[in-house]
């Protein structure tokens, strides 16, 4: 049967192929003569090679001459796109309803897209105005104790700069230490903080654009200074620094020249430059000495061919003939981190030079930034193709006098253009008029208006051409589809538009999709932030101030800056401590006494005194404090933590004695109960904590709630009256620890924003929708309602067309943002489970706001008096 | 435009005029293979006939279907003057060649 089929007719293929590419005026004669040379040769030389000559000369017909074209030329050209224009115009103004809901949601669309792009241009421009920013690279260090990541110092010590020097003659070692304090010049007096000390190397590494002097070379000299204009302003006023004295902390520096600031976009920025070999006149030698004193940053500049690899192989080899046998020296790498990753890449919890941007919101806010642009294109697709039973009388007329579907797609792509192009020029000024709102969401001092006019416009108009061939494109291909009959015949018109409301529901389902995925995401990060806000940390947070004491001048006097604030109204309790939680820490070798075990490991530290645990509200499991009637306690105790013990192996902690960095040896007393002390990124650490004199940076005082600011004034006091010559620098414990989380927080902000602008303009194209909807069915109501169905009846018949497509919507987002959202928990090891609430919100929240915006359209039709429906007709 | 005769032009201009009412595509194929005896393409035949139809040689309009043709219509061709014209000028001046050579044994 088969068979006989298969004799009788050329193969069905290579006929559907031939009808495809061939010209409707040729297809009648060339399948004629193929169909009769087929029979012709069926009877000669027998079906098999007749299949085969047909398929051949399909394939032979396969040329220019056979294929579609249209053959007219259109002579008339400009007056038609004239016309297009008008008739687009007209188009415009006839349903301003929808124009407007087009062009206002590209407009919002384009506008966040180009304050993103703004910013992530700016985010990505970081340090990237240095010359030589492609071969410089920062060195920095991992550590890792114990398995626990100790994370990444970015600051070095002296040494490994000074090791490398030697190995790596041909790359460029430059370094750059932070420093403040009091600063005199002129008989002026200020507390500076924004002092940085340099060696002449950074002036070949870095761009520094000189207004007076150019003192560079000389910096390898002692007690220079190099101010910026403002600075020179600041102390010397009208008259010329160059020559002046200013000293800071003591040390007199002679003026050499005037330097501009950095622009925003550099990792660091400073009002001072002091030459850096001062430093070995105030600092003690251990600090060009010791592997673990950090308190510069060390910059490469490696000559053409010189990668960064070879760079990271030597640093390990110097580092390891360095550090010797010592087993500490396996827990820490040295390694170049390029200079253009320092901004966004940066992980560290020990500080940095300056403040880093975060990755995380750079990709969050692309992100996000696409899906609204998205959104606001399917909009106009939505509305576009919505309105297509009234194009289609535009479409047959102009079919019926001779336009071709080129034409046609030409000026439907044109009205799109023009859409757009409002959008743009909407946009731009929104984008202006938004701007310093959105700098405070993100957290950044974009400049206000255009970085680069050119590029900028040149990107406007580029983006804004594909935003209108995407969002144009499709309407335009199928309304540029109906034949001229129909407009006659309702079956044509009504085929066609079944493939587009398809299409639209399918847009409509995806725009929703989006926007709860934003919801939910924002709901699931701030479910997060709450979780770390209330998160049991084992102390208590709230109401504990920090004061640091970094400086020789205050060191000196800590106890009786201690005593002196312990004795003030509001405060409870004070300490003195290395660290508090959220700070990161120093480790140290632990060898245990014991003959029996040889354990040997290394524990983070934290240093504190008697009053500590009482003033964090840190509890003891076992054992005992820190005592003042134990005069050896400040020397041989030391106290761990629960993880600690485990760690070691201890069964009966009390009393088990171990030797410190193979000096000290120490006997514990106590236990204390596990706390967070580093985020919640990572997991407890082990701790060991000890009393020791030299290592107390900060005071902690618990105070009473209330009052606040008049117990901060007098710790201020206390403070200006003993070391005035430093800045007085205190902070909360919570706004602290808060601080690790500021990425996290911004993003959260973010997202808020983003999401509300997602839904806003899926809901604007919804309401469209929702009112073309109610347009269409306009008459059908009334005849429901002149038979006696009320209001209540109507309304689930426009809600049911949405009901199922938010629903859809739903289902899809929840798998889908889960996924997203997921990923980002993972950064914390302690984090709030996703549940299923949050989608029940974000699915409550935007389906609500989907009804209200539907529920207008649909409450005024079925409220409608049925006669202003049907009258005429 | 250029208004010569092709070779393969000027064959099936004349098969054209030989086949008289019945010149289609796959005619003239036919016809071309029992004249020649070379085969030749219909695709190849199609577009020489396009080609002389837009030189204004011969003048084309669609005709009946056959059932082997699947109910297709045929599009049947004819000389026109200027195709006869053409075929008869270039025979008279080959003629004219054909007689200036002294002797072809």
């Amino acid at each position: 049967m088969t068979q006989l089929y298969n004799r009788t007719k050329p193969p069905q293929w290579a006929d559907k192929f031939l009808r495809w590419y061939c010209s409707a005026e040729l297809l009648e004669e060339i399948q004629g003569d193929l169909y009769e040379a087929f029979d012709y040769r069926t009877k000669h030389i027998g079906a098999k090679k007749a299949r085969w000559h047909f398929v051949l000369d399909v394939f032979k017909f396969f040329r220019p001459y056979s294929f579609k074209r249209t053959r007219v030329k259109n002579l008339n050209n400009l007056a038609m796109i004239k016309n297009y224009f008008k008739v687009a115009y007209r188009n415009l103004r006839k349903d301003y309803f929808y124009s407007s809901i087009n062009v206002f949601g590209l407009a919002i669309g384009i506008a966040i897209t180009l304050l993103i792009a703004r910013f992530i241009q700016y985010e990505l421009s970081f340090d990237k105005f240095h010359t030589n920013y492609e071969n410089t690279y920062r060195i920095i260090r991992d550590r890792k104790v114990n398995d626990f990541e100790t994370g990444t110092n970015t600051a070095s010590p002296y040494l490994i700069g000074e090791l490398a020097k030697t190995d790596m003659p041909d790359v460029v070692f430059g370094r750059i230490a932070p420093h403040s304090g009091l600063t005199v010049a002129a008989e002026k007096k200020f507390v500076e903080n924004d002092i940085l000390m340099v060696d002449e190397n950074i002036f070949k590494i870095f761009d520094f654009e000189f207004v007076a002097g150019n003192p560079a070379n000389d910096f390898h000299q002692p007690n220079l200074a190099i101010l910026t204009k403002d600075i020179a302003t600041k102390y010397f006023e009208e008259e010329d620094p160059i020559g002046k004295f200013i000293s800071v902390r003591d040390q007199t520096y002679s003026v050499v020249g005037i330097v501009k600031r950095m622009p925003q976009n550099s990792h660091f920025h400073f009002d001072f430059l002091l030459s850096f070999e001062t430093n070995r006149k105030f600092r003690s030698a251990s600090s060009f000495e010791h592997p673990g004193n950090l308190w510069m940053y060390t910059y490469a500049m490696a000559p053409e061919g010189f990668g960064a690899e070879e760079i990271d192989y030597n640093l390990s080899k110097v580092y390891e003939k360095w550090a010797g046998d010592n087993p500490f020296a396996k827990n820490t790498t040295y390694y170049t981190q390029p200079l253009a990753d320092i901004h966004l890449k940066t992980k560290t919890d020990g500080g940095d030079i300056g403040t880093n941007g975060s990755l995380l919101i750079v990709q969050g806010s692309a992100v996000s930034a696409l899906i609204i642009l998205l959104i606001a294109c399917f909009n106009f697709m939505n509305l576009a193709t919505a309105r297509s039973t009234k194009k289609v009388k535009e479409v047959s007329v102009r079919k019926a006098v001779g336009a071709y579907r080129k034409n046609l797609i030409v000026q439907f792509l044109l009205e799109s253009v023009l859409v757009t192009a409002l959008a743009c020029v909407i946009a731009v000024a929104l984008a202006q008029l938004i701007a310093p709102f959105f700098n405070k969401v993100l957290g950044r001092e974009l400049p206000l208006g255009f970085s680069n006019l050119q590029t900028e416009l040149f990107w406007i108009v580029a983006g804004g051409a594909v935003i209108s061939l995407l969002a144009g494109s499709y309407p335009a291909i199928y309304l540029s589809r109906f034949s001229p009959s129909s407009l006659m015949t309702s079956h044509g018109g009504k085929s066609a538009g079944m493939s587009a409301a398809i299409v639209r529901k399918g847009l409509v389902i995806l725009q929703f999709t989006a926007s709860i995925i934003l919801i939910a995401a924002t709901l699931i990060i701030y479910k997060q932030l709450n979780f770390i806000q209330a998160k049991e940390l084992g102390f208590n947070k709230e109401n504990v101030l920090v004061l640091s004491i970094t400086n020789s001048q205050a060191s000196e006097k800590k106890q009786f800056l201690k005593n002196e604030i312990s004795r003030l109204p509001n405060v409870i309790s004070t300490s003195l401590a290395s660290n508090v939680p959220g700070d990161g820490l120093n480790s140290w070798r632990v060898e245990s006494l014991d003959p029996d075990k040889k354990a040997q490991t290394s524990l983070h530290v934290m240093v504190f005194d008697y009053d500590y645990l009482q003033t964090l509200n840190l509890d003891l499991v076992a054992g005992r404090n820190f005592s003042r009637d134990f005069a050896s306690d400040s020397l041989e105790a030391i106290l761990l933590n629960q993880s600690a013990v485990e760690l070691l192996g201890l069964e009966d902690p009390i009393g088990a004695e171990f030797s410190l960095n193979g000096q000290n040896e120490v006997k514990v007393i106590g236990v204390v109960k596990d706390f967070h002390s580093g985020s919640l990124y990572e997991e407890i650490n082990p701790l060991l904590f000890k009393m020791e004199d030299s290592w107390y940076w900060k005071v902690t005082a618990r105070v009473e709630p209330g009052n606040l600011q008049e117990t901060i004034a007098s710790i201020e006091k206390i403070w200006k009256g003993q070391v005035s010559d430093w800045p007085f620098n205190i902070s909360f414990l919570d706004d602290r620890l808060a601080r690790q989380y500021e990425s996290d927080i911004r993003l959260g902000q973010s997202f808020v924003y983003f999401s509300v602008l997602a839904i806003f303009i899926a809901c604007l194209g919804l309401f469209g929708l929702s009112s073309f909807a109610t347009e269409q069915r306009f008459k059908e109501i009334g005849i429901r309602k002149a038979l006696g169905a009320g209001t209540g009846d109507i309304l689930p018949l426009i809600f049911k067309q949405f009901a199922v497509l938010l629903l859809i919507s739903f289902l899809l987002a929840i798998p889908a943002s889960w996924y997203m959202m997921d990923t980002w928990l993972q950064n914390f090891v302690f984090h709030a489970e996703i549940g299923p609430m949050i989608f029940v919100m974000a699915g409550i929240l935007s389906i609500l706001v989907a009804a209200i915006t539907i529920g207008y359209h649909s409450m005024r039709a079925a409220r409608a008096n049925p006669v202003d429906s049907l009258r005429y007709e | 435009m250029n208004h010569s005769l092709g070779n393969l032009e000027e064959t099936i201009l004349l098969l054209v005029m030989v086949i008289k009412d019945e010149a289609y595509g796959f005619s003239v194929v036919k016809h071309y293979q029992e004249h020649t005896g070379k085969s030749i393409s219909i695709s190849a035949v199609h577009s020489v006939l396009s080609r002389l139809e837009k030189k204004g040689f011969i003048s084309s309009a669609m005709g009946g279907a056959t059932e082997e043709r699947g109910g297709r219509r045929k599009r049947i061709f004819r000389a026109t003057k200027a195709g006869v014209t053409a075929v008869s000028q270039m025979k008279s001046d080959r003629q004219k060649l054909w007689k200036l050579i002294p002797e072809l044994s």
